[in-house]
């Protein structure tokens, strides 16, 4: 798995390559934790180089949610393909994480949410 | 589409890469759909990661017998190892429904599993967990 960091406005973009899986999952907490710590509040995690997610990336998903909830920050996922998409609805984590289409999608989103805040 | 991989593994959460790229070798013989090849490297990694981290009380190597089949358009997947007992279809079933904060960490796999494959049998004979999970397989 690889992971590119990058900000677009006041939003942090994860782009994620390869698997979320028990080998590599604590890189993606990491990494998040990370940008929390250095005052990031509104994460994009870009799953369109993903094509794998286990309970493992699930876990670390919910833990920095939690995390992100308390400091009023947010974390969406973008272009998530359809496996990932159903790993996420039996999950039940559809209704945590918000999932839009595109990078692009998911940053207006956050844009126009922050905008009317 | 008729096959069987065997595999031995070492109880070493490493091994579920070299598993993987096993299983996708398999998967692409068999010509399997990307869904089966997915929902098989889940199972197996949920399941063995399971073992390998929770069924054992010592530090001692221990194998992890795993066979993959395919039967016409039947999946199964056989787990075998000598850990302690461990019946997955007793693990409690979480809540998915609950709100953020109520959410506990943990206990996803074992449901993905569950929700995954159609039958999922276990038994123990003779010191080991025998697991046999089946899926249908269809769509891409």
């Amino acid at each position: 798995m690889e992971i590119k960091e990058s900000t677009s406005g006041t939003s942090e973009v994860l782009t994620i390559t390869g698997k979320i899986d028990v080998t590599t999952s604590g890189q993606l907490q990491d990494a998040i934790i990370a940008g929390i710590n250095r005052g990031g509040c509104d994460f994009v995690l870009d799953l369109s180089g993903a094509d794998y997610i286990s309970s493992s990336g699930l876990r670390v998903l919910l833990i920095v949610i939690k995390r992100l909830k308390e400091q009023g920050g947010r974390l969406v996922i973008a272009a998530a393909s359809g496996h990932i998409r159903e790993v996420f609805d039996i999950a039940g984590f559809t209704p945590l994480f918000p999932m839009y289409p595109t990078i692009d999608e998911a940053l207006a989103a956050l844009a126009d949410t922050q905008q009317k805040q | 589409m008729n096959g069987v991989l065997d595999v031995v593994l070492k109880n070493d959460l490493s091994e579920i890469q070299r598993l993987s790229v096993l299983a996708e070798t398999f998967s692409g013989e068999q010509a399997l759909p990307s869904s089966a090849l997915f929902d098989m490297n889940l199972v197996l990694e949920e399941i063995i990661s399971n073992v390998i981290k929770y069924a054992y009380n010592d530090d001692g190597a221990h194998q992890i017998m795993v066979r993959l089949r395919v039967h016409g358009d039947e999946l199964s997947i056989e787990v075998e190892d000598d850990g302690l007992p461990f019946n997955p279809l007793e693990a409690p079933t979480p809540d998915i429904t609950q709100p953020l904060e109520e959410r506990p960490i943990g206990g996803l796999g074992l449901h993905l599993v569950k929700k995954i494959m159609d039958t999922i049998q276990y038994s123990r004979t003779n010191g080991i967990n025998h697991l046999v999970m089946r899926k249908r397989i269809s769509g891409q």
